[in-house]
């Protein structure tokens, strides 16, 4: 006879209790049982984004920051943050803050979440996104997502992407009460160990050094797995100049192409959120359009929604592919990504000086003085 | 263990129906949210 998986019913009865205690861990802890707000990105490394320098820049940073560059992986790598501070500073006549607030893994979840707190505690004159559409969570959502405080989030979603995010609650309680018990210290911004990227990514700087922004040192993988083209300083020469950037309005539409599928409903439910939140902090967000690798080609700037009207208020900003990438041949172009998706320390060197010019103009616009 | 009472019954439907909650939760959630690493192969 098979022996039985509990020796007694008390046995089994605990048992239940356990599995019923892990799985309403989020509901029992309630807001009471978790730690201060800044704890959650306490908790996180330089590996999976700057998040020290996050920490730094929402919680012990208090200055208005001119220019916030807010987003995922393909933002913190394509704009450099340092080139648009100082040419800001030149056209306003005074020190101008200009910092990049970025982690790894796309989400319009993070971005909702990070945005929130940051806006919670400074100023942000302009904030500049792009479109983070992967459509399902981010991988911290276990981080962001803390069911106490934040229950409400999990309206206007479909079950599965309720579970999804209870389930992120469940995977985050243990850390959360551990934090509540045992603080983590913030992580230092500049340490005599170089830093993950300086390490991991052929002497990439350290985030913190660049205002939060990646220039990634990284030659052209096209899948991860394959071995990377060796990195090599490239200057493409091209006839492209800042004057081709192009601000979406009536006389600029034929340079935008807009596909007709409507964005997930995940996505949806945060780009909602996340307009809302921006309405109430008076702040009218730039969304940059950073072109992948397919699209270099492309005669026209490719979105995936029809932003002004699902998030209204919204600059749209772009080169058209055609235009930037010129007569590059496709072995030049490769030199300037570091995989399908993201620019490389090329990329970004070229790409920033000839968007930066555009990107004042629309701070200038909201802030003529 | 004979399983005959009410209450152990109770019990045991509860340790199933909990743990099928679970394995929902857990399928239901991108690989990610147990390794971030897993997305990170973007660089």
């Amino acid at each position: 006879m098979m022996r039985p998986a509990f020796p007694t019913t008390k046995s089994a009865a605990a048992f239940a209790l356990l599995l019923l205690g892990l799985l309403l861990s989020p509901v029992l802890a309630g807001k009471k049982f978790l730690p201060p707000r800044e704890q959650a990105y306490a908790t996180l490394g330089w590996n999976n984004g700057a998040y020290p320098w996050v920490y730094n820049q929402i919680f012990q940073e208090t200055n208005a920051i001119d220019i916030a560059i807010v987003g995922s992986s393909h933002i913190w790598q394509a704009i450099n943050t340092p080139y648009l501070q100082q040419k800001l500073s030149e056209k306003l006549h005074r020190p101008a803050v200009v910092r990049t607030l970025a982690w790894g893994g796309a989400g319009y979840d993070a971005l909702y979440f990070v945005t929130r707190d940051l806006l919670a505690r400074r100023q942000v004159r302009l904030l500049v996104i792009y479109d983070e559409g992967s459509g399902s969570a981010n991988p911290a959502a276990p981080v962001w997502f803390r069911f106490g405080e934040d229950a409400a989030m999990l309206s206007g979603l479909s079950v599965p992407e309720q579970g999804r995010l209870y389930f992120a609650a469940v995977v985050g309680m243990p850390r959360n009460l551990l934090s509540l018990f045992r603080p983590n210290l913030p992580a230092p911004l500049v340490t005599d160990r170089p830093n993950f990227w300086t390490r991991t990514a052929n002497n990439t700087p350290n985030p913190a050094t660049q205002l939060g922004c990646l220039p990634l040192r990284l030659g052209f993988t096209p899948d991860g797995f394959t071995p990377r083209l060796p990195f090599e300083p490239f200057v493409p020469a091209t006839n492209a100049e800042p004057a081709d950037a192009v601000v979406y309005a009536s006389a600029t539409k034929k340079d935008f192409g807009f596909s007709t599928a409507p964005p997930t409903k995940w996505e949806a439910n945060y780009v909602q959120r996340l307009a809302a939140l921006l309405r109430a902090h008076g702040v009218q967000p730039v969304m940059l359009s950073l072109p992948l690798l397919a699209e270099t080609r492309s005669p026209v700037i490719l979105e995936k929604a029809f932003w002004p009207e699902v998030f209204p208020g919204t600059s749209l900003l772009g080169i058209p592919p055609v235009k930037l990438f010129g007569r590059l041949t496709d072995a030049e172009v490769l030199k300037l990504y570091a995989d399908v998706w993201h620019f490389n320390q090329n990329g970004q060197a070229y790409f920033t000086p000839l968007i930066t010019p555009a990107l004042i103009q629309l701070y200038e616009n909201q802030w003529p003085d | 263990m004979k399983i005959n009472g009410l209450i152990e019954r109770a019990i045991y439907a509860l340790i199933v129906v909990l743990s099928l909650a679970a394995l929902w939760l857990v399928t239901n959630a991108p690989a990610a949210f147990l390794n971030a690493r897993v997305v990170y192969q973007g660089f």
